[in-house]
Formats: C-alpha cells, sequence, structure tokens
C-alpha cells in the first residue's frame, strides 16, 4: 500500500514539475493540474516505453520512474520544494487568509463530504460493471501479467479503446492494490477543483461554488465517478480542454492555450475514436486569428491534438501489420463508392435527428429554461463572449448529431446505441453548467450579509 | 383604420391585463394551499404504487405537479414581497400546512433515510419487492417537502425585505426558480446515501475483495455466482489450464461470455463450447466448465449436453451453488441427463 501510494505522490510530483513550466499562480489550479497531467502523461509514457522498447510493465519499471522523479524533484526545486511541512503551512497560510461567508463555508463543508464519501466509496468497493471488467480492468490485469499488450491481438476484444485508464488499473495490478477505482475518484476531484478556478475567474466565488456544487452533484456524473469505464475522463478532459480553448479565445492566454489543447489531445488517449477533438482545433485557430502573437505555440497546439493519439495507431499498425480503420476515412470512403438518393440521405438525416432529439432531450432538459434565460441576457446585453460559449455549445450538440449521422452510414443497427450516445453527449453537461453560471442575473450576490444585515435591523424595530 | 382598431385593441389588451394583475397573485393564494395538498397526495400515491401510476390515469405527471406548485409558490413569494404596500398575506391554511411540513419533514427525512439503508444492506430494489415501496418517490417526497421548507423561509420578513430590496424581476425568479429544480434534487440524491453508504461500510471495514463483489453483484443467486464459480475453477485448475466453456447464448449468458468470464479466472485460456453443444473430440482443453446456465431466469437446463465415459475422465468436480459444498468423483461417467442442475468441473485425462 505504502509503494503505491508513493507511486501516486511521484505522479503528482511529475505532473507538478511538467506544469510548472507554465505560469500558473493559483495553487488549485497547480495542484488539480497536476494530477490530471501527471496521470495522463504517466500512462502515455509507459505506454510508448512498454510498447515500443524492451522495457517491460512491471514494479521495476515503476520504480526507476519514481526514481528518476524524485531525482529530477530534487533538481528541479532542491530540498525546499519537497518540505512537505513547508508546503502545508504555505498552503494552510493562504486558505486561512480567505474571509469566507457562511454561505461558501457551507458550500466547501458539503463538497468536501461528497468529495470523502465518493473517495471513501472508491476506496472501499471493487470493480462490478460488465464492461470494466470486461475490457479496461482485464487489459490491466493482462499488462501487469505480461508487461505488455503484445497478446492483445490473439484475446480479442482488445483494442477497441486506447489503454488510458487500462494503465492506470495496471499500475494497481502491479503492486496487488485492489482499490483501482481510486483513479476515477482523483479524476473527478481534479477536475471539480478545475473547474471551480474556471468559473472563478468570471463570477464571484459564492457562485463560483455554486456551480460546482450544481456538477458535483449532477447524478450522471456522480455515477460515472464510481464507475471504472471510460465515459467520465473522456468527458471531463474533453469539456475541460473546450473551456480552456473558449477561454484562450476570450482572454488570449498561453497557459489557457496549451492546457486546453493538452485536454482536448488527452480526450482522444482516452477515445480515440470519436471525431470532437476536431472542434478544439477549430477553437484553437479561431483564437489564433484573434491573437496573432501566439501563432507557433497555436501551431504546437494543433500538432499534439492532431497527433496525441498516433502511437497508439502505429502501435496497432505495427502488431496486425495492416491500417488501423479511421472511422472518418471510412465514412469519406463510403461516401465516395455508395451512392444514397437524396431522399435516402433525407429520410437518414430525419431518422437520426429524431433519434438524437430523444437523447438530448433527457441530456438538455433540466438545463433548458436557464440556459435560454442565459442566452436571452446575453444576447439583450450584448454580451459576445456569453453568446460565443453559447454559439459553441450549439456547435457542439451539431457536431453530436453529425457524429450520429456519421456512425449511422457505418453501422446499419445505429438506433440501438441510445445509451452509448447519452454517455458520448455528457461532456456537455458541464459546459452547461458553466454557462448558466455566467448569467448576469447572479450579480444579484445572494452570498452577501444583507440577509443577516436586515435581520438585525428588523430585530432593532421591534425591540424599539 | 386598421391602424387605428389595432392600437385600440392593444390599448384594451394591456388595460385589462393591469387590471387583472392583481387579480391573479389572489386567485393563487386561495388556490394554493389546496395545489400542495394535492402534489403531496398524488406523490404519496406514486410512493405506494409506482412512477407514472398518476400519468396512466389522469395525465399529469406527480413531479409536474410537484414543480407547478413550487412554482406558484415561489411566484407567490415573489409577489407578495415585490409588494408589500397592497397587504397581501398567505391565508391561515398556507401557513397551517406550512407550519405542518416543518414537523412533517423530519418523519419523511427518516423514513427515507430507513429506506435508503435497507436497500444499502440488501440489495437493489429490496423494498419495493418487500414492502412495495418506490425508494426513488420518497425521495422525490422529500424533496417537495425541502422545496415547502425553503418556501416557508423565504416567507419570512427578512427574506421578503431582502427580495424587496434586491429588485428581483420575474424572469430572475424563473431563472432561480429553475436553478432550484436542478440543484436541490441533485443534492437530495446526492447527500443522502452518504450516511448509509458510509455506516455500511465502517460495519464491515475487513471485508475481502470477494465478498465486496458477491454482495455488488446479487450474491450466488444473481450474476455473483460467476465470482463464486470463477474462485472454484480458480482452486481447482493450474493457471496455464485451458478450459471448455459453454456457447455465448441463453442461459450461459455469463459464464459462456469468454470476454466476460475471463476476468474471473485469467490467466487461464477460455474455449467457447460449439453451438451445436456437442464438443468435438479429440478434446482441445483438459477441462470442460459443468455448466446449468447462471442466466436469472434459467434453470436446469445443464452444459455439456454430450455423455463422456469415465475412461476419459480424469475426475468430476461438483459445487453446489446454495450450500457452496464440493463433491469429486472419480471413475465415473459424465451422464448429461444427471447433470442438467450441476456446476462443476470435468478434469479429462486427455493432453495439457
Amino acid at each position: 500500500m505504502i509503494n503505491f501510494l508513493f507511486f501516486l505522490f511521484c505522479v503528482f510530483l511529475f505532473g507538478r514539475m511538467v506544469i510548472s513550466f507554465l505560469q500558473i499562480e493559483s495553487e488549485i489550479e497547480k495542484n488539480s493540474l497536476a494530477v490530471l497531467v501527471g496521470m495522463v502523461l504517466v500512462s502515455y509514457i509507459f505506454f510508448i516505453l512498454f510498447s515500443f522498447t524492451p522495457f517491460i510493465f512491471s514494479q521495476k519499471m515503476l520504480g526507476l520512474f519514481c526514481l528518476v522523479v524524485i531525482s529530477w524533484g530534487l533538481f528541479r526545486f532542491g530540498r525546499k520544494g519537497l518540505n512537505l511541512p513547508l508546503l502545508l503551512s504555505l498552503v494552510w497560510g493562504k486558505f486561512s487568509q480567505l474571509h469566507l461567508s457562511t454561505y461558501e463555508w457551507g458550500v466547501i463543508l458539503v463538497l468536501l463530504v461528497i468529495g470523502l464519501n465518493n473517495f471513501l466509496l472508491n476506496w472501499y468497493w471493487p470493480i462490478v460493471d460488465w464492461d470494466a471488467l470486461a475490457l479496461y480492468d482485464f487489459r490491466g490485469m493482462v499488462l501487469a501479467k505480461e508487461g505488455t499488450f503484445d497478446r492483445g491481438k490473439e484475446l480479442g476484444y482488445f483494442f477497441q479503446y486506447p489503454p488510458f485508464t487500462s494503465i492506470l488499473h495496471g499500475i494497481n495490478h502491479v503492486f496487488k492494490i485492489d482499490q483501482v477505482k481510486i483513479w476515477y475518484s482523483l479524476i473527478f476531484g481534479a477536475y471539480i477543483l478545475l473547474f471551480y478556478r474556471l468559473l472563478r475567474q468570471h463570477t464571484t466565488r459564492f457562485v463560483a461554488l455554486i456551480g460546482t456544487l450544481i456538477l458535483t452533484t449532477t447524478s450522471t456524473l456522480m455515477l460515472h465517478s464510481r464507475m471504472a469505464y471510460t465515459n467520465l475522463p473522456y468527458s471531463l478532459f474533453l469539456s475541460l480542454g473546450y473551456l480552456y480553448l473558449i477561454s484562450w479565445f476570450s482572454q488570449a492566454k498561453k497557459n489557457h492555450l496549451l492546457i486546453g489543447a493538452f485536454f482536448v489531445a488527452s480526450s482522444t488517449w482516452v477515445r480515440s475514436s470519436e471525431p470532437f477533438w476536431f472542434l478544439g482545433l477549430i477553437l484553437i485557430v479561431l483564437g489564433v486569428i484573434r491573437h496573432r502573437k501566439y501563432i507557433w505555440w497555436s501551431f504546437f497546439a494543433c500538432l499534439g491534438v492532431i497527433f496525441f493519439k498516433y502511437p497508439w495507431i502505429l502501435y496497432l499498425d505495427l502488431l496486425y501489420a495492416t491500417k488501423v480503420s479511421n472511422p472518418v476515412l471510412n465514412v469519406l470512403s463510403l461516401a465516395g463508392t455508395t451512392r444514397f438518393s437524396s431522399e435516402e440521405f433525407l429520410a437518414r438525416c430525419w431518422g437520426v435527428g429524431l433519434f438524437f432529439f430523444q437523447i438530448l432531450k433527457g441530456i438538455i432538459k433540466p438545463y433548458l429554461i436557464p440556459l435560454l434565460i442565459t442566452a436571452w441576457v446575453a444576447i439583450s446585453g450584448r454580451q459576445y463572449l456569453k453568446m460565443f460559449y453559447l454559439v459553441s455549445l450549439v456547435i457542439q450538440i451539431l457536431a453530436i448529431y453529425a457524429g450520429i449521422l456519421v456512425f449511422s452510414f457505418q453501422f446499419p443497427d445505429w438506433s440501438t446505441i441510445p445509451d452509448s450516445a447519452a454517455r458520448m453527449s455528457m461532456f456537455l453537461v458541464p459546459q452547461f453548467i458553466f454557462v448558466i453560471m455566467l448569467n448576469d442575473f447572479w450579480r444579484i450576490n445572494i452570498a452577501t450579509k444583507s440577509v443577516s444585515k436586515i435581520k438585525q435591523k428588523i430585530n432593532q424595530r421591534q425591540e424599539k | 383604420m386598421l391602424v387605428k382598431n389595432f392600437k385600440w385593441l392593444k390599448k384594451t389588451v394591456w388595460q385589462s391585463l393591469i387590471r387583472l394583475s392583481p387579480v391573479l397573485p389572489r386567485l393563487l393564494i386561495s388556490v394554493y394551499p389546496y395545489l400542495i395538498s394535492v402534489s403531496f397526495f398524488l406523490l404519496l400515491i406514486e410512493v405506494v404504487s409506482y412512477s407514472g401510476f398518476i400519468r396512466r390515469y389522469i395525465f399529469l405527471p406527480a413531479s409536474l405537479a410537484m414543480q407547478l406548485t413550487v412554482a406558484v409558490g415561489a411566484y407567490l413569494v415573489w409577489y407578495v414581497s415585490r409588494h408589500a404596500n397592497l397587504v397581501i398575506k398567505f391565508n391561515s391554511q398556507t401557513n397551517f400546512i406550512y407550519q405542518f411540513n416543518r414537523v412533517l419533514i423530519t418523519p419523511i427525512f427518516i423514513g427515507h433515510y430507513l429506506i435508503q439503508k435497507l436497500e444499502e444492506d440488501h440489495f437493489a430494489n429490496y423494498v419495493f419487492s418487500s414492502f412495495h415501496i418506490m425508494p426513488e418517490n420518497t425521495g422525490i417526497l422529500f424533496t417537495f417537502s425541502i422545496f415547502l421548507l425553503i418556501l416557508d423561509a423565504l416567507n419570512q420578513p427578512a427574506f421578503r425585505q431582502f427580495i424587496l430590496k434586491s429588485r428581483l424581476g420575474l424572469l430572475q425568479l424563473v431563472f432561480f426558480f429553475q436553478v432550484g429544480l436542478i440543484l436541490i434534487p441533485q443534492l437530495q440524491v446526492a447527500l443522502l446515501p452518504i450516511v448509509p453508504s458510509t455506516v455500511s461500510i465502517l460495519q464491515y471495514p475487513h471485508k475481502t475483495k470477494t465478498e465486496k463483489m458477491l454482495q455488488l453483484m446479487n450474491w450466488n443467486a444473481d450474476i455473483g455466482w460467476m465470482v463464486t464459480l470463477g474462485e472454484f475453477i480458480n482452486r481447482h485448475t493450474p493457471e496455464t489450464a485451458t478450459i471448455y466453456i459453454p456457447p455465448q447464448k441463453f442461459p450461459w449468458l455469463m459464464e459462456g461470455n469468454p470476454f466476460f468470464f475471463r476476468w474471473f479466472v485469467y490467466p487461464r485460456t477460455l474455449i467457447s463450447g460449439p453451438s451445436s453443444e456437442l464438443i468435438e473430440q479429440p478434446f482441445q482443453a483438459k477441462y470442460i466448465m459443468i455448466a446449468s446456465g447462471g442466466w436469472p431466469s434459467a434453470t436446469g437446463i445443464g452444459w455439456p449436453k454430450m455423455d463422456i465415459s469415465a475412461e476419459q475422465i480424469e475426475s468430476i468436480l461438483l459445487i453446489n451453488r446454495e450450500t457452496l459444498k464440493e463433491e469429486r468423483h472419480e471413475q465415473t461417467d459424465y451422464i448429461f441427463a444427471d447433470h442438467l442442475t450441476n456446476w462443476g468441473l470435468i478434469t479429462l485425462k486427455t493432453h495439457d
């Protein structure tokens, strides 16, 4: 157990050192980013090592990683940087400087209780979900036992998704730690904190906390944070990437460009066949049209988004000695060879539209009226940034529709996947909440002490 | 002429609306307590029947009735606060219901908590199958009670003055109301199971992984049987073993699914039985799973559907699904008709 916890610390430390090249001020943002960046990059590096080099995935390799990270940490930060009491006192010092209202303390307490409960549940209960056993965790078991994925071709039902979560599971199996789901708590926790930080840049602390509370208690996300599926990391990485990239568009911060591009690229490391990374590219290009001074950074960010998944594709190419099918290219070739009459095409568009409407209805229903009101306020107040957020949401919804349409031409049984389509659309939910919390109506600031002041006045009057 | 008539019409409609505007809140104030009672009653019926029962018979979902009632309540609180000069007040029935709700919310909470605990301690759907009470609907009832408590609190003078001073518009009210509709049920769903789930963990902190999996997978009578069966196979076969499993069709959808069942017996290799359900000889594996059929609705189908002579068999190991008692038979034939309801493992004398 101590070995595993030490390894987790090394993943965090590695993430901290990677992001130390970015100029990030907030400690919350730094630490949350360190967790996510650490997880993604560690799994990525391990994959490259055990797939393309003679290294095999084993306890020795993980130990070597820890040694390298600790040495790098000592070199980079010196002894001071690894002084835990000093770090804690710094964090507490910053925390104690905050002047939180009773309402804010209340929300933080609720968030803490929910977060700790999530950790406890994921620590205690093992994986039992069907696909998690059949695919993600099984690959982790194979990796821990054999050190590579090379037997995957023979085993079958193995390479449907990139191995991000399986490598994390594999780490647990190597250390013989049953608490595999703890990774999902870490991902969810880090995401919640980053969401808060992003929201806090646009609104008051109380409103940002309320938005974070709404996100944390969203039943779909809570459910998936306790399941070892790829839906949660995929949705969270993609939505986080979009939010950072929209922020890059509006604020022209290089950090936001790089972090946003990293998360969109990371989403392809979780699920490579979904085409939504393409919208990330569009956001980067739109941003660079607006802020030309970061043209080179944008170029590298685009390359990162496009090529991040390529080691995985290359590995499959080498293993199968064939070109692995790419759904987008498949459709393009299908469109070239198959002739649909315009009537058939329109009928399919309509059918997919009805199918998608049913899915979207389930997701958007609770948020629709607040979103419409937010849109009304943004349009009537000519608030272009908020309008941009809303337009990007509409484009994302259209992109999902287009994705299902493309899928429908590939698979005759396309209409039997409503649950998968709903799970795939999960990345919209955090963005809905984000946009709702940007509404100007929140400026009423319920968290102020006005209610208690009014109470005092009433009491004084009654006393008189 | 047309323009003149239109202007007149517009003016008349507008003036009528202005005249009518105080009428609506007064009407709603008098109707409001009845709305609360009706909604409460409808939600209560769905607690002891099933979700959708009300919609089926009176075409109005009970949850929508609740939302409408809360919306009316929120509108009235807003209106009363904004028009303090009109001296409009909630009637005595409403105040009585609010007071009654203050008392009632505790038993509703305790009832809902106990139901959650029962579900947590037994299995999903235990409460409905035993007492015909829908746990989700007790949650909705509790949410309604919370909403009423909030409306009650907002009706206090301090909050009324706050609403007056904050110049909360009607659209803003709708917005906050909708956000409340998102947040409050979510909070209820997120927070209430925390205590029972934590208590059940703290009661048994040292459970093994197998015990936990069995609990989550509804024990041996259900999908949890795969855990026990997997452990049984792991105990009696080496890691290099190759095992025949039934074909992936009803009733062997779990133990016959090689991509699912392999997790339980890895690194052992599984060979799916042929769809004809007769394994061709010579055998490709040393072990054959005896599988009655694990899918919950199936009993006594049996597999492998063939007889195997004692000359080919090293041993037959059987496990009782209820008592988990194991039996070992040597130098006996495998007669399919005798093993319709059995589970176990045949070890063959052939290669491996």
